[in-house]
């Protein structure tokens, strides 16, 4: 057995803690069944038992895997996990599924009372559909909860109050989003039960005409495995592990294509791509540790075999948001009628913004209040978003606009004016954050 | 090959550099006492060498596993008790120690076997089944020290292994450490108590600043001198010794000397002859150990006098 959840079945497993979660959910359940009349009985327990779920696994879970981390951490004995020969992904089943034992036990108690009403209501195939959707869920949301906590470990965080707080809350927004999407699938799936109930209803997805349902748990599933791999590859930087360049496009692709896919065209769809892979290396930017000794590791070693090491994610993700931008280019292209003012030039209009935005992040990194340099990039960045456009609303220059921001439905002549913009901004504070570089170098080697 | 090789490691945080060019190796058997003030770099020191961090440039290999190129075989074959650690409080002592078995892969019945044999090395056989919250601040030290070594690594590194503890505790923990040497660990123990490294250390690693001072690992104490002093002053004294073949003199005067002699009992005595024929006034003539303290104020005053190694 994995050696971490087995220690986490010692841990959360005992005896009185089973016995206490039986008791509690069958009085809530006994309760529930006896209080309503024997025409609602099916349909309240079933109520019942997927809001307690939630409650269990959603609330209490995201808590339990988000604090898997840190409070190993807290406690002082990650450095010795670290140093353990478990894999990274053995660590991270580990954690994912030991340190939320005691909530799978009350959560698997509460499916099992959901398939028995359900089945009563809609028949054992949706039953079945319903019970797996559950657990999908639930395991993407502590999977989301395990890889924001990690990230904030990363940046030397992830121990107090206000950090278990954040992964709760990213934990019950994945839990709730799953939940939404998994909800077409219900619906769905007591229209099926019922034959005399309205046709199966399909999806458009990338033009392919899909059924409902099982793309539904199928978009759920696929987020659940991205969600356990991005946690995976945080887990792999904590041991240790060598870094895989495949990781950050998988990360930022996966989600990408499933929602790009949503889009009424080829342009539309290839431009939502687009717009999702910059939005997380955005989020990437902000979340990742900018570490100058990193950055100073990774220039000596700019031709070693081990750079890969200290390559930041969101440098991996400029070259996504790249390539995004030209398949925009290219959708526009191959798309017979493009949605109205459509550019092929969108995507390098806003990647031009995007390289504008990495070199604001270095040159306050770069600065002597490293520890601030996340929210002066963040206030920075506002400012020219919001206030730049709002001024030059203000002097009735709305058609200048693209100077600051991208124009989501501007023409070819608004993102030419972004991307000469874009770039310019990017290379001013890029000269800027290089002259901190060399600031910061020497002053290293004054005290080497 | 040496156990431990560690050729000129930099490591830097953000604002300043931490370890400068360290530089030395650790044979198996061999006890290093990494010693130095607060501040000096000896835990990021060690945590380089458990490839938990990665030093800026240089090499460190543990048994010939290079820490940059696959740390993770590093982590398999060293054991590293940071100076604070944890425990999992709620767990017996039994289970903390399969746990610690069962992560460094060591399974099944051998993990059993591993887990008796360092509750006896680690004298926590009759503990077994308490919980590690029970456990005084001696019996857990060795708890976390049984963890680390429960899958026999190659290399020992120990912060501040024997802080708080009390004399006796001590005493067991210089006993494990010197019978872990015996049996071929390479060890490096960090402090910056010099008088708990004293029972146990082969050699010592002097650092300041980031630097080690000196080539390597020193001499850890332990070497004879003799004291002499004369009943009455003669300023014949240093030149008389300084013609001996054989001897170093650490201090001289017309009134005494401290002295290390080659040779045992038996140069000794020749030397104390050799004096008492000269007509010196011989009052007292002993011997005297070198402590570690002694080692390491010698190794401080190389750097006030000859510059930093």
């Amino acid at each position: 057995m994995n050696a971490e959840f087995k220690r986490n079945l010692w841990l959360e497993i005992s005896p009185t803690r089973v016995t206490l979660m039986t008791a509690v959910l069958a009085l809530i359940f006994a309760i529930t069944w006896l209080s309503t009349s024997a025409d609602s009985q099916a349909r309240s327990i079933t109520d019942i038992a997927q809001g307690v779920f939630g409650m269990i696994v959603g609330l209490w879970g995201s808590y339990k895997a988000g604090r898997s981390v840190a409070d190993e951490i807290k406690e002082r004995t990650w450095d010795f996990q670290r140093l353990s020969a478990l894999s990274p992904m053995a660590m991270t089943l580990g954690k994912l599924f030991g340190a939320t034992a005691y909530v799978w036990y009350g959560g698997l108690v509460c499916v099992a009372v959901y398939a028995f009403g359900k089945t009563q209501l809609d028949g054992v195939f949706a039953a079945a559909y319903g019970a797996a959707g559950l657990i999908v869920t639930g395991v993407f949301a502590h999977a989301v909860a395990l890889f924001v906590s990690l990230g904030a470990v990363r940046r030397g965080r992830g121990q107090g109050r206000i950090d278990s707080f954040i992964y709760t809350i990213a934990g019950i927004i994945a839990f709730q989003a799953a939940g939404a999407i998994n909800g077409r699938t219900f619906e769905t799936l007591s229209r099926m039960a019922n034959p005399e109930g309205p046709v199966v209803d399909t999806v458009d997805w990338w033009g392919m005409v899909l059924p409902a349902q099982p793309f539904a748990f199928a978009v759920v599933t696929v987020l659940m495995l991205w969600a356990i791999g991005t946690a995976w590859r945080l887990m792999r930087v904590e041991l240790q592990a060598p870094a895989n360049p495949l990781w950050f496009p998988f990360f930022v692709l996966t989600p990408a294509l499933l929602l790009g896919g949503s889009g009424d065209s080829l342009f539309d769809c290839v431009a939502l791509v687009y717009l999702t892979v910059h939005g997380l290396v955005l989020l990437t930017l902000l979340a990742e540790p900018k570490d100058i000794v990193a950055w100073r590791a990774l220039a000596a070693r700019q031709k070693s075999r081990d750079a890969g090491r200290y390559w930041p994610a969101s440098l991996t993700g400029l070259i996504v948001s790249f390539i995004a931008a030209v398949a925009v280019a290219a959708a526009f292209y191959l798309t017979p009628a493009p949605t109205e003012n459509a550019s092929a030039l969108f995507g390098f209009a806003a990647f031009a913004f995007l390289l504008r935005e990495t070199a604001i992040f270095a040159f306050y990194h770069l600065g002597a209040r490293q520890r601030r340099g996340d929210f002066a990039a963040l206030v920075t960045i506002g400012l020219l978003c919001i206030a730049g456009p709002a001024i030059l609303g203000i002097a009735n220059l709305d058609q200048a606009t693209g100077l600051f921001i991208v124009d989501l439905k501007g023409n070819q002549i608004s993102h030419l004016l972004s991307i000469a913009s874009g770039l310019v901004q990017a290379a001013i504070f890029g000269v800027m954050a290089q002259a901190r570089w060399k600031g910061r170098e020497k002053a290293i080697e004054a005290t080497a | 090959m040496s156990m431990i090789e560690v050729e000129d490691v930099v490591y830097d945080y953000p604002t300043k550099r931490a370890l400068r060019g360290v530089r030395f190796v650790a044979e198996r058997g061999q006890v290093l006492a990494l010693v130095g003030p607060n501040g000096a770099g000896k835990t990021t020191l060690l945590r380089c060498l458990a490839a938990l961090d990665r030093p800026f440039s240089g090499r460190v290999r543990i048994d010939g596993v290079d820490t940059q190129d696959d740390p993770r075989r590093v982590h398999e074959k060293v054991g590293y008790l940071p100076d604070f650690f944890g425990l999992y409080d709620e767990l017996t002592v039994e289970q903390n120690l399969i746990y610690a078995a069962n992560a460094r892969r060591v399974t099944g019945a051998k993990a059993r076997e591993a887990v008796q044999r360092t509750a006896a090395h680690v004298g926590l056989e009759d503990r077994l089944k308490s919980r590690a919250s029970e456990l005084s601040r001696g019996l857990r030290q060795r708890l976390a020290i049984g963890q680390t070594i429960v899958h026999e690594p190659a290399a020992l590194l120990l912060d501040e292994p024997a802080a708080g503890l009390d004399p006796e505790a001590r005493r067991s923990l210089s006993d494990l450490i010197t019978g872990l040497a015996k049996g071929g660990m390479a060890i490096i123990v960090s402090s910056h108590i010099l008088a708990e490294l004293e029972d146990y250390s082969t050699a010592m690693l002097v650092m300041r600043d980031g630097a080690l001072i000196g080539d390597g690992p020193v001499a850890a104490g332990g070497a004879v001198r003799v004291r002499i002093a004369l009943a009455r002053a003669d300023q014949r004294l240093p030149n008389a010794l300084a013609a001996q073949v054989g001897l170093k003199i650490e201090t001289a005067d017309a009134s005494g000397a401290l002295i290390s002699l080659d040779g045992g009992v038996e140069a000794n005595a020749a030397l104390l002859r050799a004096l008492v024929v000269d007509n010196f006034l011989v009052a007292s003539f002993a011997e005297e150990r070198v402590s570690l303290e002694d080692a390491y104020l010698a190794a401080q005053k190389t750097i006030t006098s000859g510059g930093r190694a």
